[in-house]
C-alpha cells in the first residue's frame, strides 16, 4: 500500500542526534568562515581579496543555511519519535482500560 | 611552493630595512665622490649631473620598496585562510561522510511515505556537504596559490635589492675615481628597477588567476540549488 509508513522507530534518536551533530559541525564551519575574510586595500591583491572576501560571505552563509536544513531534520526526526512513543503509550494505557 | 611563514618574516624585514640601507650607503657615495673629485674644474659638472643622476633613480627605487612592502602582509595572511579552508575542507568532508553512512545504515528502513520523504532528502544534505568540501578545497588551493605567488615575488625583489646594495657599498670605494662608476651604479639602479617591474608583472599573472578561480566559486555547484543549501523534505 503506498501510503503505509513503515519505520524503524527505535532508530529515530540516534539518527536524529547524529542529523544535530552534523548540524553543529556545519554551523561551526559558518561560525569559522565568519571571521576569515581579510580587510585589506592594497595594491596587486586587491581583485583576489576581493574575489576572495565574497567567496567567503557566500559559504558563510550556504554553511549558515546547511546548519538550519540539517537541524530541522534532527528536529523531525525528533518529533516523530516522540509523537510515536506517545501514541504507543496512549494504545497501551487504551489496551490497560480495556482488559478492566 | 611550500610557504614559510619564518622564512617570510625574515625576508620582509630584511627589505623594510633596505630603503634605510640604499639612503645610507647612496650618502656614502655622494660624500665620498664630492670629497674626492667634486672640486676638480670641468670635472666637478659632471660629477654633479650624475649624482643628481643617482639620486633620482635612488628615489624612485625607495619609492617603489615603499610602495612594493604596502601589501606585505597579505601572503602570509592568504596562507593563514589557506590553512583555514584545509580544516574547513576536512570538516565538511567528514560531515558528507558521516551522513553517507547513515543513509546506508538506516535508509532502507524506513518505507511508505516517511520513508519517500527521508530518502530523497538525505542525499540533497550529502551532496551539499559534499560539494561544500570541494569548494573548500578550491578556496584553499587559491589561497595558497596568491601566498606562494606573493613569496615569489618578494623573494625576486629581495634578490634585485640585495644585488644593488652590494653595488652601491662597492660604489664606495670606485666613485671617488670618476664619473664612470656612478654612471654604472646608475645603470644597475635602472636594472633593479626593471627587475622589480618583472617581478610585479609576475605577481599580476599569479594573482589573478586566483582571483579568476575565486570568482568562480561564487557560482555555487549544482548541489546548491537556487545558490543555497538544499531545503530539507523531511522537515
Amino acid at each position: 500500500m503506498s501510503g503505509e509508513t513503515k519505520v524503524d522507530w527505535g532508530s529515530l534518536p540516534g539518527q536524529a542526534q547524529t542529523w544535530s551533530q552534523q548540524a553543529t559541525a556545519i554551523g561551526n564551519i559558518s561560525g569559522t568562515i565568519s571571521g576569515l575574510q581579510i580587510p585589506a586595500s592594497v595594491p596587486w591583491f586587491q581583485d583576489a581579496v576581493n574575489a576572495y572576501n565574497q567567496v567567503c560571505q557566500l559559504y558563510e552563509k550556504l554553511s549558515g543555511q546547511g546548519f538550519q536544513q540539517m537541524q530541522s531534520i534532527a528536529n523531525a526526526l525528533t518529533t516523530a519519535y516522540q509523537n510515536y512513543q506517545s501514541t504507543e503509550q496512549h494504545l497501551t494505557q487504551s489496551a490497560g482500560n480495556v482488559g478492566h | 611552493m611550500t610557504f614559510s611563514p619564518s622564512a617570510y618574516n625574515a625576508l620582509i624585514t630584511k627589505l623594510e630595512a633596505a630603503p634605510g640601507e640604499i639612503i645610507s650607503k647612496t650618502n656614502q657615495v655622494i660624500s665620498a665622490v664630492n670629497s674626492a673629485v667634486g672640486w676638480i674644474p670641468l670635472l666637478g659638472d659632471a660629477i654633479d649631473w650624475a649624482l643628481n643622476k643617482l639620486k633620482g633613480l635612488i628615489e624612485s627605487l625607495v619609492n617603489k620598496l615603499n610602495q612594493v612592502l604596502q601589501p606585505a602582509r597579505i601572503p602570509p595572511d592568504m596562507w593563514a585562510m589557506g590553512q583555514e579552508w584545509e580544516q574547513i575542507r576536512g570538516q565538511a568532508g567528514t560531515v558528507a561522510s558521516t551522513l553517507a553512512g547513515q543513509q546506508e545504515k538506516f535508509g532502507q528502513e524506513w518505507g511508505g511515505i516517511a520513508g519517500g520523504k527521508y530518502n530523497s532528502g538525505v542525499p540533497l544534505q550529502i551532496s551539499a556537504a559534499s560539494a561544500f568540501s570541494s569548494a573548500a578545497n578550491n578556496v584553499m588551493s587559491n589561497c595558497d596559490t596568491i601566498a606562494s605567488g606573493g613569496s615569489m615575488f618578494y623573494i625576486a625583489v629581495g634578490t634585485a635589492v640585495a644585488s644593488v646594495i652590494v653595488a652601491i657599498t662597492a660604489a664606495i670605494i670606485s666613485a671617488p675615481t670618476g664619473v664612470g662608476p656612478i654612471i654604472s651604479l646608475c645603470a644597475g639602479v635602472v636594472f633593479t628597477l626593471g627587475s622589480i617591474a618583472t617581478a610585479i608583472y609576475s605577481l599580476h599573472f599569479t594573482v589573478d588567476g586566483a582571483a579568476r578561480n575565486l570568482q568562480g566559486s561564487l557560482t555555487p555547484s549544482s548541489s546548491f540549488p537556487g545558490g543555497a543549501w538544499p531545503i530539507a523534505t523531511a522537515q
